[in-house]
């Protein structure tokens, strides 16, 4: 069986997502600005939102590439994009070095960067020796990083976001075995496998892994408890990484890096115009997301624990129309309200 | 790929950070790898030949295209209902379909073009209905009667406001 394989995305200086993490502190006095992977959340409509307020590069959620390249529902299902979705990265879970250079296969024509997922914690993609269960592997790790960066060079841009070790030491050795394998760049999460999100991030120990990998030309981007917009300067100044990723700060408020601390009415907007226009987003989505920016926008909770009892889209649209004044994509003034426009001002 | 840790499992004083974590490559090249739960039960991962990986491709560069692709205003230039009647992969028995089709509606209604929803909303409302033996389906059904009924009360009142004016 002849297949044409297409090439993998060419990467240019607006695409290339190491370009980027390497020279944003030139160009724009500042970080890159990361959104990062999130189960469920970070489809397109959310991506495309994020892209409207200065985030440089955003993750899709993490992809099982066994399930990717065996199953065409599972392809479905799992990844949709647009001309516009970029730069992206595919972040993927896997446990082995045949399934990542099949999915690398097949996905690089569509996206600009593939991330190894080394940092989910949940037991269940752990126990089959996915996500953080691979800061404990570094030979399977630095194998895999090692045949897709031989396979395509600089063809291909690869990250792997890991976690930090209980002993620092280990997370030093580890950054040092997938340097040597030849990734692109590192993302660090400040927090253990056992760290409850509840607990600060310790940027203290992401300093102390760059200053240990320094030496190695491979850039890092902090990622943990970037809430607000101050916070990209916090944590890019506190260890000294190139680029910062935020993620549930993102899903409250994915206006944060556009110097937003609280989320806009605009953006809500413009989400709402994301996510009709592409049709890819089930109802519990849309409404989980909208409660996220709502929350964080402090609405009234009698209207936040109102909007959480309604059933389908069609009734979200109706109960925005009644109680705010609800923009639509043509109309004057669209995305570009701050506060909240009740209808009804109590 | 080997791992002693696998046999301290359940043992006092393993470090369960080291626990279970690593599989065991049974065939680097089909990707075959054994795991192992928590209970020290065992499970084997199937690998997957090179003549099924090609298939796949196959499928997936020349079948499916690639991910799906849409575009801002891709709507606009589909018939939803013309969709389902030429496109094979429009299988209306699949709840993903189902969701797909109610999308258009879901936009004419944010797009406040009630009477395109109204004659979508009818027309999936009739073929949807009889598909819904076990009553799995009630919740879809609900958004397309109530995009109807709310269609039916936007377009009077947009008629009223024209006749006032």
């Amino acid at each position: 069986m002849k297949i044409s394989v297409p090439k993998p995305k060419t990467l240019t200086n607006e695409n290339d997502p190491l370009y980027i993490i390497k020279t944003r502190k030139k160009t724009h006095n500042r970080a890159a600005t990361i959104a990062g992977p999130m189960v469920r959340y970070s489809k397109l409509p959310f991506r495309q939102v994020c892209r409207d307020y200065d985030v440089d590069i955003v993750y899709t959620p993490m992809i099982l590439a066994r399930e990717f390249v065996r199953n065409g529902h599972a392809r479905l299902a799992d990844f949709t994009t647009c001309s516009t979705d970029s730069p992206l990265i595919v972040q993927v879970g896997v446990n082995n070095v045949a399934d990542l250079l099949k999915f690398v296969e097949m996905v690089s024509p569509y996206c600009d960067g593939i991330g190894i997922n080394c940092g989910c914690p949940i037991k269940e993609q752990i126990r089959e020796g996915i996500g953080c269960a691979l800061i404990y592997n570094p030979e399977l790790l630095a194998s895999m990083v090692s045949a897709v960066k031989q396979k395509y060079g600089d063809k291909v841009r690869l990250e792997t976001k890991i976690r930090i070790h209980d002993d620092l030491e280990q997370t030093v050795e580890l950054c040092n075995k997938v340097c040597d394998a030849g990734v692109d760049w590192i993302t660090i999460h400040g927090r253990t496998r056992t760290t409850r999100s509840s607990q600060p991030v310790n940027l203290d120990a992401i300093k102390y892994i760059i200053s240990q990998i320094k030496g190695r030309n491979v850039p890092v981007v902090a990622n943990g408890d970037c809430f607000v917009e101050t916070d990209l300067a916090k944590i890019s100044e506190c260890t000294g990484a190139d680029g910062v990723m935020a993620v549930r700060g993102l899903l409250a408020n994915p206006a944060l890096f556009a110097k937003y601390d609280v989320c806009p009415w605009g953006c809500l907007e413009k989400f709402w115009y994301w996510a009709m226009e592409f049709s890819t987003l089930p109802f519990q989505l849309l409404q989980h997301h909208l409660f996220c920016m709502l929350e964080n926008m402090q609405l009234q909770k009698p209207l936040l624990k109102e909007m959480m009892t309604l059933k389908n889209t069609v009734q979200l649209i109706d109960w925005f129309d009644k109680n705010f004044i609800f923009k639509r994509h043509n109309d004057e003034g669209f995305g570009v309200t701050v506060d909240i426009p009740y209808r009804n001002q109590a | 790929m080997e791992i002693q840790d696998q046999e301290n499992i359940g043992k006092k004083g393993f470090n369960k950070d080291n626990a279970i974590t690593k599989p065991i490559a049974l065939d680097q090249a089909t990707g075959e790898v054994q795991v192992r739960k928590s209970t020290g039960k065992v499970k084997i991962r199937k690998g997957q030949s090179e003549e099924e990986y090609e298939k796949q491709l196959d499928h997936f560069f020349n079948i499916e295209k690639g991910p799906t692709v849409t575009e801002v205003n891709w709507m606009d230039n589909q018939d939803a209902l013309n969709l389902l009647n030429t496109n094979d992969e429009y299988d209306i028995t699949i709840k993903q379909t189902r969701q797909k089709l109610t999308s258009f509606c879901e936009r004419y209604y944010y797009q406040r073009r009630y009477e395109e929803c109204l004659t979508l909303s009818q027309k999936l409302l009739e073929i949807f209905e009889p598909l819904n033996t076990k009553n799995k389906m009630n919740r879809e059904l609900d958004e397309l009667r109530y995009m109807i009924d709310h269609c039916q009360k936007n377009s009077n009142h947009e008629n009223v406001v024209i006749l006032e004016s």
